[in-house]
């Protein structure tokens, strides 16, 4: 008769838990491998291709025109990565700078601006970067609308 | 504690299954509760199991023989030590522990997945899940463990008696939870590839598995045949037996899959090949769990046949359809871009290390089946003996440590002829002075030089890649230690590696001392008689009779010399169960790096003579030795990675220490 109560609760605790994440407001998911993360591993790959090579020219296993030949282009793929994945960094910020504008309201009388030391996304009523803690320069009023000047490459 | 037990088993089924659907489903529907309340199951499952295990542990402890797999696998005489271990001791129990471990693996597997591998995380769980809900299945409806008896016994049948050895504690746990555990690094893959995710993100969690489960798994190797040296008194410890030979193919396949995946990380190369040995490898661990669950193949400790086998062969047809559905489907878009640029290379090493290894997988697999495959032709089951295994396994095997000392030599993509002689000079030189002085030293048999000539070559290639790194750190200022601590630092993979290359030697010179070196004498003696093996002196000093209500145990007294130095007193310990007919030794062995002297009792006479076994094995101490060195090999190679900044070798070449940033 124990045992049946004990494997009662245990199974109503399990019900319990399992239902728990139903009833809670929608969640987000959890992120999908983005662009951006596999731009990451392409960077993460490329740098161990370069430690690496080091490693076998300090060696001596690779020959000094077949290490510089392969250095730069090594380094090329990695410059090449580090370029897309800024301009991805770039448009991030341009939309979070979009969403930031959108949720203030009517955009007359808030503009969104990025953050100078972290580049982040902050509210012109914001006096305090959310982000990163800096004091947040008035914004000028004749500069609406996001990124300043950068529309035109999102 | 059964009906608690049953209560559980059940409930544990309806998680695993809930969990398996609703992942996929939660998946499908990009349902976040779902696939959240899924997760939930999924660490839910330990728990549930954990108490349903922890009952039948008490019901052993309590001796509740109203619990009939206690009744049959424990008696109130049995050494109460080994009651705590008893419920792996047959099918039923081994299941519900199998399915417990697994239960641990697969929620330590999600708990710790990367985030870049959300996409497919629920794929993963849904394969895991099905895995634990076939378990939990067969194991709740065919082979229930909590299943009672109308009338308690006064008394259980009793375990096992080659089962009350220390081995009991390690052994068989590792080895279930090794083969069930193939089945984590496989579901990541899989379920990489169901999502259809291109990116190599799920290969460093695969890898990473893998060498948990080829750890895992190699140590309950190497403890099963310490267990089988030590107890069944053949002197031996690696009989070809079908039970150790379906552990050992999976654990070659994954060591070719945790070297060919390092490839496909640094250079993109042999994604599908990389796959479709993972499923190989889960393959012939499904396989193996098949065979030990009564299947057809006989075998000194599997479980006897039953109809259960089946139900398991049903499940590896299953698996293995799904995988190849999966890979035919997704195999175009997996192909690799990068190719091999010249057979002189690092990558190409381990492309042939990786033919090498699965040659051998096929070989003891074509040996495990041929009783299967030669009852269907010619009607009459041959079963294949060790001396096949050795003479076409041995040549395969020795080529593998060829490669294993060649391969760390070469860099990647490339090596010119130059590079190679220069690097191969000195493993070379080590090979040729080694089996040259072993041959002054009276080793005559050309292929254990041969062999012993290739240990050192691998020990050298292992110990000049060392020295050459260090040295290199310690000219830019490093001093010596600091110097090999963060060259090992700077790439744990690698030089984690080398240290298991080093444990594989260890094994392969206690095989290649023992199996070219040992020496055996049977005799029979009186009480202060003596015999003399290899250098070695055996006084047999007398018997004293213990009697116990299942057993009677002998023991047999004796001192060891070796020339005129005293080694001290040696037991050798021999039990008879009347109720069983079975006999159970312990050898007496004294071990040194050297040599073992060896010595059982294999029968006691009625005139109070006893016949003994006495062997001379060299080096067999390496291979208990390797077990440790693999570990801590395996360790660092998983310890987690310090990213150093990237910067110019050749400016620190010219001695500036120039870091070139990159970022």
């Amino acid at each position: 008769m124990m045992a049946l109560v004990v494997g009662g609760v245990l199974a109503v605790v399990c019900v319990v838990l399992l239902v728990l994440p139903f009833r809670r407001r929608a969640t987000v998911l959890l992120p999908e491998g983005s662009p951006a993360q596999a731009l990451e591993r392409q960077r993460e790959a490329a740098y161990e291709e370069v430690r690496t090579l080091n490693q076998d020219y300090l060696l001596g296993d690779v020959p000094q025109e077949q290490y510089e030949a392969r250095l730069q282009v090594y380094r090329l793929r990695a410059a090449r990565l580090l370029q897309q994945l800024d301009d991805l960094q770039e448009l991030d910020r341009q939309w979070e700078a979009r969403i930031a504008t959108f949720r203030a309201g009517d955009g007359a009388t808030t503009t969104a601006v990025i953050c100078q030391e972290c580049g982040g996304a902050v509210s012109s009523r914001d006096v305090q970067c959310p982000h990163c803690g800096s004091a947040i320069a008035p914004a000028d009023p004749t500069d609406r609308g996001g990124p300043a000047g950068k529309e035109g490459n999102a | 504690m059964a009906e608690l037990g049953t209560v559980t088993l059940h409930l544990a089924l309806v998680l695993a299954l809930y969990a398996g659907a609703g992942s996929v489903a939660g998946k499908l529907r990009s349902s976040s509760s779902l696939l959240l309340s899924v997760r939930r199951a999924t660490y839910l499952l330990p728990v549930v199991l954990a108490v349903a295990t922890l009952s039948l542990v008490a019901a052993f402890v309590r001796h509740d023989f109203r619990v009939e797999y206690v009744a049959r696998h424990s008696s109130l005489a049995m050494d109460p030590i080994y009651t705590w271990v008893a419920l792996y001791a047959g099918n039923e129990g081994s299941l519900l522990f199998i399915a417990f471990a697994f239960s641990l693996l697969s929620a330590a597997a999600l708990a710790l997945a990367s985030r870049s591998l959300a996409g497919s995380l629920p794929y993963t769980n849904a394969i895991l899940a099905g895995v634990s809900a076939f378990v939990l299945g067969v194991t709740a409806f065919l082979a229930n463990p909590f299943q009672t008896l109308p009338v308690a016994p006064p008394d259980g049948q009793g375990i096992n008696p080659l089962l009350t050895h220390p081995g009991m504690f390690v052994h068989p746990p590792l080895l279930m939870i090794g083969l069930i555990g193939v089945s984590v690094p496989y579901a990541i893959a899989v379920g990489a590839l169901l999502t259809g995710d291109r990116s190599d993100a799920w290969v460093d969690q695969a890898r990473t598995w893998s060498l948990v489960v080829w750890a895992i798994l190699g140590s309950g190797l190497l403890l099963g045949a310490w267990w089988a040296y030590t107890i069944l008194g053949w002197g031996g410890y690696w009989g070809w037996d079908p039970i150790e030979n379906v552990a050992l193919m999976p654990w070659l396949v994954l060591t070719g899959f945790v070297h060919t995946v390092m490839v496909q990380k640094r250079r993109g190369m042999f994604g599908l090949w990389n796959l479709v040995l993972i499923a190989i490898a889960f393959t012939l661990a499904l396989f193996g769990i098949f065979i030990n669950r009564g299947g057809p193949v006989p075998s000194v400790h599997s479980f006897g046949a039953s109809t259960l086998g089946w139900v398991f062969l049903a499940f590896l047809a299953f698996s293995v359809a799904f995988s190849l559905v999966v890979l035919l489907v997704r195999a175009p878009a997996l192909r690799g871009t990068a190719a091999l640029e010249f057979h002189f290379s690092r990558e190409a090493a381990f492309l042939f290390n990786n033919l090498l290894l699965l040659g051998v997988a096929l070989v003891t697999l074509w040996g495990v089946v041929y009783p299967l495959v030669s009852q269907m032709v010619r009607g009459v089951a041959v079963t294949v003996g060790a001396p096949f295994y050795n003479q076409v396994n041995g040549p395969l095997f020795l080529a593998l440590v060829f490669l294993m000392g060649v391969g760390p030599l070469l860099p990647w993509r490339h090596a010119s002829w130059a590079v190679v002689r220069r690097a191969i000079q000195v493993p070379g030189l080590a090979a040729v002075l080694a089996a040259s002085l072993l041959a002054l030293v009276g080793v005559r048999q050309p292929v254990a030089l041969f062999a012993f000539g290739l240990c050192a070559f691998v020990v050298a290639g292992v110990l000049q890649e060392w020295a050459r790194g260090t040295w290199v750190r310690h000219r830019r200022g490093q001093n010596l230690v600091a110097a090999f601590a963060s060259l090992v630092g700077a790439n744990r993979p690698r030089y984690g590696g080398y240290i298991v290359h080093l444990a594989i030697v260890m094994v392969a010179l206690g095989v290649i001392g023992s199996s070219f070196y040992g020496t055996q004498r049977d005799v029979v003696l009186a009480a202060g008689e003596q015999v003399s093996v290899g250098g070695y002196t055996v006084i047999y000093r007398g018997t004293r009779v213990e009697t116990h209500p299942d057993r009677t145990e002998f023991f047999h007294h004796l001192q060891g010399m070796k020339g005129q130095r005293d080694l001290g007193p040696l037991v050798a310990w021999r039990a008879f169960y009347p109720d069983r007919r079975m006999a159970s030794t312990r050898a007496a062995i004294r071990s040194t790096p050297v040599e073992d002297l060896y010595v059982v009792s294999t029968e006691s006479l009625e005139d109070g003579r006893v016949v003994f076994r006495v062997m001379v094995k060299p080096l067999v101490w390496w291979i208990w030795m390797a077990g440790p060195v693999m570990i801590l090999g395996t360790l660092v190679s998983l310890w987690p990675q310090r990213r150093p900044l990237v910067e110019s070798a050749a400016g620190a070449k010219r001695a500036a220490v120039s870091a070139v940033p990159v970022e």
